[in-house]
């Protein structure tokens, strides 16, 4: 009776059996042909590859079934009974042979990128992975993915169909990452922090490449490593696929890379059951080294990770609605992309993590926070820190975010304690822990670290290590208690004496107080000479910024000063340039940004808002679109002077007195089916620049959902977009949807022509952006 | 599976076209304009271009359908392009995903950068597929490159040509289900050997 495989690795290597494809391909499968449909046609070819690969020392042999889901077979509950019975039999005569259930890659790219859903991509795992339940499967083996996302998917769909062990190996590219970014790193934070049990890389390429990867996952990793390389690089020779490195060359290069740290040892495409005698005789003497813990705290995005060891993190503060009207209003309005210029801006300024808190009584909170993240991993690699007071809006966007998160928070209540850890036990994150409980904030630094290894006890009764979570013993204002700032210092110190990180947030100090960052920055120097591992702070604050540098220099953590020199010896141009004798209408019509902001801002101190409007800003661009439609102009300049608009309507939306809405609203969406968006988008800028408000569904958008936002925001105009002569059924059946509705819809597109606008029944055809915007001028104009 | 040659391409190797530059940009423009200079030299840092590619046998059938090993395609456009070809080079080029997260982050930001990089990749996809072609051709006369969804060569066909070159597993591009391919800037192609 064999051992448990999880048992079996920590103290004995084993071995993964070699290439299916390439030896099946040497024995009649059709190159185009994909393995598995042989497990129904050649069933004999599989038991014997399997028998060849057990003869030559495997002990874990994959079942035929890599590229088996159910999206691309409808029988796939068939391949893999199949596939599985053909393993344990070939299995069955051998002591200690396990047998993994192969999950490859969809073939699909996930969303954003792609268009496939993280949900949807996920429920396919786990279909996959319940078609195996009760079959007899000793472990689940997720190899060849080259996108964590997808990792992450399948990892959590196996865990929800099954408790098998599961083993994740990827596919690195020769510059040491995945395709879609990340780094063996973040990989390894992401994977630990799923609860799998070993993790490692196959294919791409041979063990000489993997040789050079490996030391960075033993440096992180405390699972066991997984090592299935190719036999080297293919090349085409007389119309075969044939690999570089034969039999002897792939043994010795593995028991380099064993001797190095990997744990199991296998192949992948090129190699044969040769391979696999020769790499079990070369390594079967040596001493099997089971990994250490890794003291590490860290997180990660899709791509890389940020490390709490003594360099200190900020954390950005500014994505949270408290006191921000301007948040709460692109909260309200749906307007994510104030929110990600948001993000963006305060990575530029230095931020290394982003804190996400979108929590507004009157929004859903786990349905914005889950999009806002999702939206936000599409435009920057920095990692977030995911925070809410509501578990489900945490569990909801930690399910969905792409890497290791920072979660904020748990604390001592026993209630959010029961709520947090499990999730975190299952999405993975390294949760920051607030040193308050059922009582209140404790007023001693003692209480406030014994409330810590309180929580830091029930975390590890979750499973969770305690290297995952980080302590905030809380910033008071020293304005209410003169002791505020020094409680919490000590227990900064106390905290880091024992080994533990912590993380402030430094503006609360100076709460009621005049010039804020003096305090802030001074609070935040001294915490950060006690040790502290992060700070939620403010990036576009100079004084903290500075702080922060001067700490690094002065600590020998930014090596040489070269950080502090390079910042601080710019000869910087005055920010406050003089504004140029140009007029805002010439600065629109040339497209100057920043310029515009500027001339808008001086001349609003002398001219009444609308004035500005209908003095400038539209002359301007009405000029501009007119040459536009004169084929004077093109495209590039109509887009930048309608961003140079925005820019000034913007300041001008400022000064103007409140008022209700205008009421002139407009819906876009790029129809169901269709993913370009640049056309609906430059429709968005012109519109947007000319005053109206526009909600942008996106694209890809179901008529349904067109119609449910023309309710919600009882909006009377809808603008749809198509590229593609096949999505032209869904704008018919999108405007059909609609006809109930007091609503007008334009239309427009590429393939679109007044002819097929009225074919579909819209009510007017835009040519092209400034069309639109003439439809809708005119559509408002004669309803006001 | 491995059945194909997968390589990066060299970034040295590649050079816009002005044409293709101005028929995407609406306008007549150079790929020395310093603007698009800077664009198209910023792409090309953020690409990481590379291709797949084999070789096929082409056989004509009775049914008037081409057998290019990857599919069975009824299509004139390429029978006539093919020009009676008995062997063809199957090829799908990309600028890889980081092009396209690039294009995603320009979208949010700034709505006229975004268009103008759009446009710019496309025709750096273009050449990036030039060189690729060149690579592969290796002194070959041949028939001009022809692709899914060019005349009646039904772009159904997309993603078998696709899993036939591996594309997906080793070289990160797959098909939507609209029928268009991820990452955006990829082609894909066949290309006839003159006999």
């Amino acid at each position: 009776m064999k051992k448990k495989f999880i048992e079996q690795i920590k103290t004995k290597r084993l071995y993964f059996d070699g290439a299916t494809g390439s030896v099946l391909q040497s024995r009649g499968l059709p190159v185009g042909t994909p393995p598995e449909v042989w497990t129904l046609t050649h069933p004999d070819e599989i038991y014997r590859l399997h028998s060849e690969y057990i003869r030559a020392g495997a002990n874990i042999i994959k079942t035929n079934t890599f590229g088996v889901n159910r999206l691309k077979y409808p029988n796939y509950r068939e391949y893999i009974s199949e596939a599985v019975a053909i393993a344990k039999r070939a299995a069955a005569d051998v002591d200690d042979c396990y047998v993994a259930l192969d999950v490859g890659p969809l073939g699909r790219l996930l969303s954003p990128l792609g268009d496939l859903d993280f949900e949807d991509a996920l429920s396919v795992f786990r279909d996959t992975v319940a078609a195996a339940e009760g079959l007899g499967v000793d472990l689940i083996l997720i190899e060849t993915m080259n996108d964590s996302y997808e990792t992450k998917a399948a990892v959590l769909g196996a865990r929800e169909a099954s408790s098998l062990p599961i083993v994740v190996t990827n596919a690195y590219d020769t510059k040491g990452r995945l395709m879609t970014g990340a780094t063996p790193e973040a990989m390894v934070a992401l994977l630990e922090g799923l609860g799998v049990d070993a993790i490692g890389m196959n294919c791409s390429f041979g063990p000489d490449g993997m040789r050079e990867l490996l030391p960075r996952l033993v440096a992180r990793s405390s699972l066991p490593i997984v090592v299935n390389p190719n036999a080297g690089l293919p090349r085409i020779e007389d119309g075969r696929t044939v690999y570089s490195i034969g039999t002897e060359e792939f043994a010795e290069q593995m028991r380099l890379m064993a001797e190095q740290g990997a744990c199991l040892l296998g192949g992948c495409c090129g190699t044969t059951p040769a391979h696999i005698a020769a790499l079990v005789k070369a390594t079967e003497n040596l001493p099997y080294v089971y990994p250490q813990r890794k003291n590490i705290t860290t997180i990660s995005s899709f791509a890389h990770t940020v490390d709490f060891d003594g360099s200190p993190v900020l954390i950005g503060e500014r994505i949270n609605p408290t006191g921000k009207p301007k948040l709460k209003a692109a909260l309200r309005e749906d307007n994510v992309d104030y929110i990600l210029g948001e993000v963006l801006s305060q990575v530029e300024h230095g931020a290394h993590v982003i804190d996400v808190n979108v929590g507004l009584p009157e929004l859903d909170e786990v349905s914005v926070l889950r999009r806002v993240v999702k939206e936000i991993q599409t435009v920057t690699d920095v990692p977030l820190q995911l925070d809410s007071s509501s578990p489900e809006a945490l569990g909801a966007s930690m399910r969905i975010y792409n890497g290791k998160p920072l979660v904020n928070s748990v604390n001592g209540k026993s209630e959010i304690m029961h709520a947090v850890f499990p999730l975190v036990k299952k999405y993975g994150g390294t949760v920051i822990a607030l040193t308050l409980d059922e009582k209140g904030i404790p007023d001693t630094a003692d209480e406030r670290v014994a409330i810590a290894e309180r929580i830091i006890t029930c975390a590890a009764e979750y499973g969770i290590d305690g290297k995952d979570i980080i302590v905030d013993p809380l910033t008071l204002p020293v304005s209410a208690d003169k002791d505020a700032a020094i409680k919490t210092l000590r227990a900064v110190e106390l905290l880091t004496q024992k080994g533990i990180k912590t993380s402030l947030g430094v503006s609360n100090v100076s709460f009621g107080l005049p010039t804020r960052d003096k305090i802030n920055s001074s609070f935040f120097s001294a915490a950060l000479t006690l040790g502290l591992s992060a700070a939620i702070m403010n990036p576009y604050s100079e004084a903290m910024m500075d702080a922060y540098r001067t700490h690094n220099a002065i600590f020998g953590i930014d090596a040489g000063c070269a950080e502090y020199i390079s910042k601080n010896s710019d000869t910087v141009a005055p920010v406050s340039q003089k504004v140029q004798n140009i007029t805002l209408k010439y600065a629109i019509r040339r497209g100057l940004k920043d310029s515009s902001a500027l001339i808008a801002d001086s001349l609003l101190e002398t001219t009444a808002p609308i004035d500005v409007i209908n003095g400038e800003i539209i002359p301007a661009l009405d000029e501009i679109g007119r040459e536009f439609e004169a084929g004077r102009a093109y495209l590039p300049e109509l887009l930048s002077s309608a961003e140079a608009a925005s820019v000034a309507f913007e300041r001008v939306k400022d000064k103007m007195p409140r008022r209700a809405a205008d009421g002139r609203s407009v819906i876009l969406a790029t129809v169901k089916g269709d993913i370009h968006d640049i056309g609906k988008n430059i429709v968005k800028v012109m519109l947007e620049s000319y005053g109206f408000t526009v909600y942008d569904l996106g694209r890809d958008v179901s008529p349904e959902r067109v119609l449910e936002a023309v309710r919600e925001r009882g909006c009377s105009l809808v603008g749809l977009s198509a590229l593609m002569t096949t999505t032209v059924p869904a704008m018919k059946e999108t405007v059909e949807l609609l006809r109930g509705e007091r609503v007008a819809v334009m239309v427009g597109g590429a393939v679109l022509t007044p002819e097929y606008a009225k074919m579909i029944g819209a009510d007017f055809y835009a040519a092209d952006a400034m069309g639109a915007v003439r439809v809708a001028e005119s559509y408002y104009g004669g309803k006001s | 599976m491995i059945s194909a040659e997968y390589r990066d391409i060299d970034k040295r190797k590649i050079v816009v076209s002005d044409n293709e530059l101005s028929a995407r940009l609406g306008r007549r423009c150079s790929h020395t304009d310093p603007e698009l200079y800077r664009v198209i030299e910023s792409l090309i840092q953020t690409a990481e271009p590379r291709y797949a590619a084999t070789r096929v046998k082409i056989s004509y059938l009775e049914s008037g359908e081409i057998d290019l090993g990857f599919a069975r395609v009824g299509s004139a456009s390429l029978a006539k392009n093919l020009c009676g070809a008995t062997e063809a080079f199957l090829l799908v080029v990309t600028l890889g995903v980081e092009a396209d997260r690039l294009l995603a982050r320009l979208s949010k930001t700034s709505r006229a950068e975004a268009f103008i990089f759009d446009a710019v990749a496309s025709a750096l996809a273009e050449a990036v597929c030039d060189v690729a072609e060149a690579e592969i051709k290796g002194g070959l006369v041949c028939r001009p490159r022809f692709s899914p969804g060019y005349g009646d060569f039904s772009i159904d066909h997309q993603g078998e040509l696709l899993s036939y070159l591996g594309a997906p597993a080793h070289l990160g591009v797959c098909v939507c289900d609209s029928g268009l391919m991820s990452p955006m800037k990829t082609i894909s192609a066949v290309i006839g050997i003159k006999g």
